[in-house]
């Protein structure tokens, strides 16, 4: 093999090292897509909409009907101004201005910033988002999908301005398996605002929270707790993350019976956010609302609760959870907490037809 | 449950591309080498030493005419042919086995086609064709020789786990597995023109020279993305972007010498494309789409390739599938320099032929298996002539291959046909390649 191979071969490094000295060997063709260093990008975008890129990293699909006039759209790499931090870990080199700032979409435009993976440690992937710099200064980060394996992450953008993919920081980590249980509690030890004694039926007790990415945030305040049962992590990992969490609750339990416990309450409890998941090379979302309104539907309204062990029962709770809640009161040294437990039952598709449901378990934590 | 269409689909896509270049190329230049396992450096003559060795024309007699000329060649690195077969037909129902024999990477596809045969029969299939190849013939007279020939060469490359897709259909409850990963196509298309001399220097050593006109039809890549997963409906879509270079213009010279020691051994040496330039056209053509289940349930293949519409590419305004799509299009898009050295023996109707060819690292438009070494055997008796050989690349590759011709008064068929084989750090190679002729030769040989 070696021999009948070694005078070609030996002919070939000649000939070449010939061709290299005369500059003859023929170099790669010049990429026709590569804009020069620091070269933003300027393009009218129709109605029939179009794409405004800065090659490599950056792209915005602008769909038909996106603008509803020509306009002429803008692109640059931002690199003078720095992008807010509270936006989250803004990735370096990502931040692009797209001009003109302000400019309300009427169908969404696509995003895509390149994000390469050495960009990003552990875990990362799945906070990514793009934050959107509106023109009064607050930040809107949208949730995307990412492409493991180009590196693409993309996103809707409902309106212009500056841009830049961030690692989301209010993010809450969903844990595998269940949660803990819950221990009750009796209400009647607690202080009440009225002034009534230990089992008193006088006043009512009323436990609020809320969290917010614009305001008190539920990663750094606590009030959120998420799991998902073996049924969901088994089929779509176990990292996963819930972005921009906000959670508003409010229960004003009003009548007790002697024992302390709550016979009736009103109010509602909202859980919102964006569940990401890592599924295979793909970053997905699904967006998560759940929203417990005390009697019928519509305004919350006084329904009866009767408590049973941990278990507090409301006869009417609008929703899609159950209105059996675990729940759970602490004490603590401002106040008390009182943990509600609510589950989301997921139905899962098998390949046989059947279905399989998984249970997403969130607590919230109630302040009065 | 409503992924399964459009994973379906992307497998069709990709077996499309796949399919397609399945019956490609030439093993190497003309039907002699191909049944001598790519031997057939020493002894060309006519129209076969345009390619193989030019100089070989300065002791070529009479004329010959090439009618037609088919080639078909496709090498698999990673699978077998049979096991591509079952992934390609088994619709969701098929042998989970073929799977587990993969690689991690998957497989890939090489092959190389006659372009002409190839562009027509793809505009009877109503599928996209890659350009307007001219068809291939030549025509030798004495030591001059003008030869056309039309290629359209093809790597495909399929994940492990749309191969399992394939076979095994979409199965919610393994959707963390799936993974588009380097599932991708690449072809290049072009035509080029030969026109080849050879002159003796003294009685026992001959000069060749060929200039080679090359005139691009197609450059073209399709790369696939990983799925976007709606966890709420538990459906995929699947963006696939393409950017092709719809011409392009290029040539080559070659220079061949051949010395006779006398006794009938001979030695030839030949530098192709020793200087070469390979220019493609810069104004790109686009074509990106995303594939939905309700796009792909039992979607006619037509219909999916319709969905690509094409679309200018410039580079304010590009995707970032659509670039990533055309980030390697021109990367070493032109032929390599290659080296052919050869001893060889020739008495009465036997020759015998060992040829080595070292293919030089620049320059990606050659088949995956050029760099080997080869040893081949002719015989002829009277009108028969039949032919073997084998051959071992630098990767393991080997292959035995058989020829045989047929000659009716002037008028020559012939055929040579050949296996590939071998395994090379535990990936196995497998493929095949045959080439026909039908040619008309005159007034000696």
């Amino acid at each position: 093999m070696a021999i009948p191979l070694c005078l070609p071969r030996l002919v070939l490094a000649g000939a070449l090292l010939t061709s290299t000295s005369g500059c003859l060997l023929q170099q790669d063709q010049e990429f026709p897509l590569e804009l020069g260093e620091g070269e933003g990008a300027a393009k009218t975008i129709g109605v029939e909409g179009g794409v405004i890129s800065v090659p490599p990293d950056f792209s915005l699909n602008f769909p038909a009907g996106a603008l509803s006039a020509s306009s002429p759209v803008t692109v640059a790499q931002r690199i003078n101004a720095p992008f807010p931090s509270e936006a989250g870990a803004v990735l370096p080199g990502t931040a692009y201005d797209i001009s003109p700032a302000g400019l309300t979409l009427a169908t969404p435009a696509r995003v895509e910033i390149r994000v390469p993976p050495s960009l990003l440690e552990l875990g990362d992937d799945i906070r990514l988002g793009i934050a959107l710099l509106n023109p009064d200064g607050s930040v809107v980060t949208a949730t995307g999908t990412y492409d493991a394996t180009s590196g693409f992450l993309s996103a809707s953008l409902e309106q212009l301005g500056p841009v830049a993919a961030v690692v989301e920081l209010d993010a809450i980590d969903v844990e595998a398996g269940l949660p803990p249980t819950l221990g009750g509690g009796n209400f009647a030890g607690a202080p009440t605002p009225s002034g009534g004694g230990a089992g008193a039926a006088a006043g009512n007790l009323r436990y609020q929270s809320s969290c917010s990415p614009d305001a008190r945030r539920c990663f750094s305040s606590g009030l959120m707790s998420v799991w998902i049962d073996k049924v969901l992590s088994d089929r779509i990992g176990e990292s996963l993350v819930i972005v921009a969490p906000t959670v508003s609750a409010d229960l004003d339990f009003l009548t007790f019976d002697g024992a302390g416990q709550p016979t009736s309450a009103v109010g509602q409890i909202r859980v919102e956010g964006t569940l990401k998941a890592r599924v295979g090379q793909t970053v997905v979302s699904y967006s998560v609302d759940e929203h417990s309104i005390t009697g019928s539907g519509g305004d919350p309204s006084v329904t009866s609760v009767s408590v049973t062990g941990n278990h507090m029962v409301f006869t009417e709770l609008t929703g899609d959870t159950s209105n059996d809640l675990e729940f759970g009161l602490t004490r603590i040294a401002t106040g008390e907490l009182l943990t509600l437990s609510i589950e989301r039952k997921v139905d899962l598709e098998n390949d046989d037809g059947s279905e399989t449901t998984g249970t997403v378990f969130i607590h919230v934590r109630l302040r009065r | 449950m409503r992924a399964r269409g459009t994973f379906r689909a992307l497998a069709i896509c990709v077996a499309l591309a796949v399919g397609t270049s399945e019956a490609r190329a030439q093993f190497s230049p003309g039907v002699r080498s191909a049944g001598m396992a790519g031997a057939g450096l020493l002894f060309a003559t006519g129209l076969d030493a345009v390619e193989w060795n030019p100089a070989n024309l300065a002791w070529s007699r009479g004329w010959d005419l090439s009618l037609y000329e088919f080639g078909a060649a496709g090498l698999l690195t990673g699978t077998t042919i049979e096991d591509l077969i079952e992934i390609a037909t088994a619709g969701g129902d098929g042998d989970a086995s073929v799977v587990s024999r993969l690689p991690a990477d998957g497989f890939t596809l090489s092959t190389t086609l006659e372009g002409f045969v190839t562009a027509n029969a793809a505009s009877l299939a109503d599928v996209p064709e890659a350009g307007s190849p001219l068809p291939s013939v030549g025509i030798a007279v004495g030591p001059v020789a003008l030869r056309i020939r039309s290629r359209l060469m093809a790597d495909a490359s399929m994940s492990r786990e749309i191969a399992d897709l394939t076979v095994s259909g979409y199965n919610p409850e393994r959707i963390q597995e799936y993974a588009v990963r380097n599932t991708s196509v690449r072809t290049v298309s072009f035509t080029e023109i030969t026109l080849a001399y050879g002159l003796t220097i003294g009685e026992r050593f001959a000069l060749g020279l060929a200039a080679r006109s090359v005139r691009g039809h197609s450059l073209f890549q399709i790369k696939f993305f990983e799925p976007e997963v709606d966890l709420e409906e538990e459906t995929l879509a699947v963006t696939a972007a393409t950017v092709e270079s719809p011409g392009g213009t290029g040539y080559g010279f070659d220079v061949g010498m051949a010395l006779d020691l006398g006794a009938g051994v001979r030695v030839s040496m030949v530098g192709s494309n020793l200087f070469q330039r390979m220019t493609w056209d810069e104004n790109l053509i686009a074509h990106q789409a995303v594939f939905s289940d309700d796009d792909f349930d039992d979607a006619d293949i037509i219909e999916l390739i319709d969905r690509f519409e094409d679309a200018p590419v410039e580079a304010e305004g590009v995707s970032l599938a659509v670039f990533e799509a055309a980030r390697d299009l021109f990367r070493q898009s032109y032929f390599p320099m290659t080296i052919r050295a050869g001893l060889g023996w020739a008495h009465g109707g036997t020759s015998l032929e060992l040829v080595g060819v070292a293919v030089a690292p620049r320059g990606r438009h050659h088949n995956a298996w050029d760099e080997r070494v080869s040893a081949g055997l002719e015989q002829r008796l009277a009108f028969l002539t039949l032919r073997g050989g084998y051959s071992l690349s630098t990767d393991g590759l080997t292959s035995v291959a058989a020829g045989l011709g047929l000659g009716l008064g002037p008028v020559r068929f012939e055929v040579g046909a050949g296996r590939f084989s071998g395994t090379l750090n535990g990936v196995d190679y497998d493929g095949a390649q045959a080439t026909i002729t039908l040619a008309v030769r005159g007034g000696g040989s």
